[in-house]
């Protein structure tokens, strides 16, 4: 019998790191990214290695990736049984700089990937495979955010709306989304550090990797399986903490 | 685009070398934060606010830039 595997996007993100060490014991996983050489040596440190696939694949500009995702499964001789959907991308502009050019990478990173891939996923030909979709968002698009972050928020939105809208049409597989609110990573770009002021907005601190990666373990779990549809805030009590 | 077009399509007016940063009508945070971004995505360098926040014309943001590349 062919093997069920769990598609990790954004796999060597730290986030998406902290994730596929809580899983990956559970089942084999595709390791999506950009880096090859980084995505090989990730999947060497993982438990079970051999078992696990890497798929050097850029969303952006991704014009294939229907065509691609499904000659990876047929390639590989595999099948889909979770996915979760980490890659991510937040691009700064304001308001009189936001247009349909340059928002289109946020939308390619953050929604028309997880769209090309579950199109291919909730054909008659794998749908049956289908287990459970956990797609990470963010806690922005519910509460303030940030001056300039409309690309992200929207394209995060959009996949939100998205994944709450199809849940009807892929049942009896599941599809949540998990808004997440800051997670401290060792990104350190100027953006992040002038986020970091925010730290005391959080009531129980700061997240980290781990807080996402138990909420997605959950949602992959069969303690959900009566779970669809839904977003998930997960912040520390961010947004219901006054600023 | 070049420097000066950049810092143009950000603040909405012409800038040169000797426009003081804080004269400019859409100086605040946005703008700041703004060139945050353009500093990280275009010259891949990282600098805070208060970095920018204590630079006075824009060719003192010209010469930052360069000294951090």
């Amino acid at each position: 019998m062919e093997k069920l595997y769990t598609l990790v996007t954004g796999a060597v993100s730290e986030i998406g790191q902290n994730v596929c060490k809580k899983i990956a014991a559970n089942s084999p996983l595709i390791l999506q990214g950009r880096d090859f050489d980084k995505l090989s040596r990730f999947k060497e440190s993982l438990p079970e290695s051999k078992d696990h696939l890497v798929w050097q694949y850029d969303f952006i500009n991704a014009d294939n990736l229907c065509f691609d995702t499904a000659s990876f499964i047929e390639s590989n001789n595999i099948h889909i049984k979770n996915v979760v959907h980490i890659a991510g991308i937040a691009e700064f502009f304001p308001a009189h700089l936001l247009n349909r050019q340059n928002i289109k990478t946020s939308f390619d990173v953050n929604f028309y990937s997880i769209l090309d891939i579950l199109s291919v996923l909730a054909k008659k030909k794998y749908k049956s495979f289908l287990n459970s979709i956990v797609l990470i968002s963010s806690v922005s698009v519910h509460s303030a955010s940030g001056k300039g972050m409309a690309a992200y928020t929207s394209s995060k939105a959009a996949m939100e709306i998205y994944a709450k809208s199809i849940a009807a049409e892929i049942a009896p597989a599941r599809i949540n989304s998990i808004a997440l609110g800051g997670i401290k990573v060792n990104k350190n770009d100027g953006i992040s550090k002038s986020l970091d002021s925010n730290i005391s907005s959080y009531p129980l601190g700061i997240g980290m990797p781990d807080n996402a990666a138990d909420m997605v373990s959950f949602l992959l779990s069969d303690n959900s399986s009566w779970i669809t549809g839904q977003t998930f805030i997960v912040d520390g009590g961010y947004s219901v903490c006054k600023k | 685009m070049n420097f000066y077009e950049k810092l143009a399509d950000i603040f909405e007016e012409d800038v040169t070398d000797e426009t003081i940063l804080k004269d400019l009508d859409s100086y605040d945070s946005l703008s700041i934060l703004s060139i945050i971004a353009m500093c990280d995505k275009d010259y891949h360098i990282t600098v805070t606010a208060s970095e920018i926040r204590a630079l006075d014309t824009v060719g003192d943001l010209k010469a930052f830039i360069e000294s951090r590349k």
